[in-house]
């Protein structure tokens, strides 16, 4: 659907300074200079310095994006809203008000609501010597074989321990000195990695450090520059992949399971990275999670889940399940569609194609990270764009495998 | 709707859409099916939403925080 276009008055409004804008007080707003414009179809994506997220508007807030950086009065921009769309004056103020409003305390502000503290990757070149409380004895110390490099974890406590060694166990000891070492540690806001002597990471929660370290080995390892980071699966064939975003317990795992046991090759069940330059999904060769409410459908196809050890996590039963395949080369995969799973009992393993701003929200409901600089979102928005993506509602999972290999073969489904 | 209004939305639904509802006068036709065609795009209520892009967030998940959502 075509966005409404600016009237000739509107858009000779456009000379104006943005500081001319439509508030009275514009020493409390960021002005519109002041963000990063993606235009994206109809809608409009918007990004500020500070801000480590991506404001999506829809058609009618672009139109009003619009007239405001064109610096038109409150009373002009309701007037244009209604005429544009065609509807209500009262509709139109109502809407241009609550809108406006928003922006004031978001958007607009000069202090965001979401203002986000400096992320942890952005701190990763800060040399930060561990402090003393950081430099007690491990609790665990190994070295593994990663992508060809020695690797040694140092875990400093028994929770850190049962939360992140399980992901290691098929994974073989590297009888090197190591290329890397990373240190995870607890302190008084939560835990940190270290690479080295460096602080690379700062998470609250146990299961988001666990994360970050794994997407930090194997980025070292492998030498990546990192675009963006999903929250999702991947399983792939060949040079392709499909990513399966998916909140926690969606089925992304189940799904990645199968589909590996299909014979497909298996990248991620949890963190998916994408390459800056070649825009590539790398493997990660970490072992599954598997909860208990899927055991049953995963013991008859990987006969060794069954002896594998049950172990409680945040008082769930989960079992780990060794990926299949050569884990240990550097494969990568060109990404075929994105797909967004869900396993619902009684779903009728229906599949449905996606826009770029569903996608874009569905994406913050799953969780995802852009390096947050203005060439790196524009890119990462053309890539998103140019990707087939679609929600995939399943209870058979071998007919979502199906369905998933066919995207894999390059079908467009509508 | 008039038939003069309904062939106006034909045209302007078209592919191909200026070029098929230029009149006479090309300028002032081209204005008039622009306008057109923001009249008749069908409207949804404004929303701004903020999709933080946080590592966290890639790790555990993320959540909706709407922003002006109406």
């Amino acid at each position: 659907m075509a966005a409404p276009a600016l009237s000739a008055a509107t858009k000779a409004g456009q000379e104006f300074s943005p500081r001319m804008g439509i508030e009275s007080s514009p020493e409390n707003l960021a002005t519109p200079q002041d963000v990063w414009e993606f235009e994206i179809e109809d809608f409009l994506v918007l990004a500020r310095p500070d801000v480590h997220g991506l404001y999506l508007l829809n058609s009618s807030a672009r139109f009003i994006w619009q007239l405001v950086k064109a610096g038109l009065p409150s009373a002009e921009v309701v007037r244009e809203l209604a005429s544009a769309y065609h509807i209500d004056p009262d509709v139109a103020a109502r809407h241009v008000r609550q809108t406006l409003d928003g922006w004031r305390s978001g958007l607009r502000s000069v202090q965001p609501e979401a203002t986000v503290q400096p992320e942890s990757a952005a701190s990763a070149d800060v040399r930060v010597e561990p402090p003393a409380f950081q430099k007690k004895a491990a609790r665990f110390s190994h070295n593994y074989l990663i992508e060809g490099k020695s690797v040694q974890i140092i875990l400093e406590t028994a929770e850190l321990a049962e939360e992140i060694i399980p992901r290691f166990e098929s994974i073989p000891s590297a009888p090197s000195a190591p290329d890397f070492v990373f240190r995870v540690v607890e302190d008084p806001d939560g835990f940190r990695i270290f690479c080295g002597d460096r602080c690379i990471a700062r998470e609250e929660g146990l299961g988001a450090i666990r994360a970050v370290l794994l997407q930090e080995i194997v980025r070292t390892c492998r030498g990546l520059d990192c675009l963006a980071i999903f929250h999702a699966g991947a399983c792939g064939s060949g040079s392709r992949c499909v990513v399966f975003p998916g909140n926690t317990q969606c089925g992304k795992t189940t799904l990645s399971a199968v589909l590996m046991q299909k014979g497909l090759t298996f990248y991620s069940d949890d963190s998916v990275l994408l390459e800056r330059d070649t825009l590539a999904v790398p493997a990660m060769p970490f072992s599954l999670m598997v909860r208990e409410g899927s055991w049953g459908i995963l013991s008859p196809r990987f006969p060794n889940l069954e002896s594998a050890p049950i172990l409680s996590r945040f008082g769930q039963r989960v079992r780990f399940l060794p990926p299949l395949g050569t884990q240990q080369d550097s494969r990568s995969g060109l990404v075929s569609a994105i797909v967004f799973v869900r396993f619902e009992r009684d779903a009728a393993n229906e599949i449905s194609s996606l826009d770029t701003l569903q996608t874009l929200l569905r994406l913050q409901e799953s969780g995802f990270w852009v390096a947050h600089d203005r060439q790196s979102i524009r890119r990462f928005l053309e890539w998103l764009q140019s990707t087939p993506s679609y929600s995939l509602s399943y209870s058979d999972v071998d007919r979502a495998a199906s369905i998933v290999r066919e995207l894999l073969a390059g079908s467009v489904i509508e | 709707m008039d038939s003069k209004a309904d062939n106006n939305l034909k045209s302007a639904q078209a592919p191909g859409t200026q070029e098929n509802a230029t009149p006479d006068n090309e300028t002032q036709g081209r204005r008039e099916v622009v306008l057109k065609l923001g009249k008749f795009a069908a409207y949804a209520a404004p929303f701004t939403m903020l999709a933080l892009t946080k590592k966290a967030d890639a790790a555990t998940g993320g959540g909706p925080r709407p922003l002006g959502r109406h």
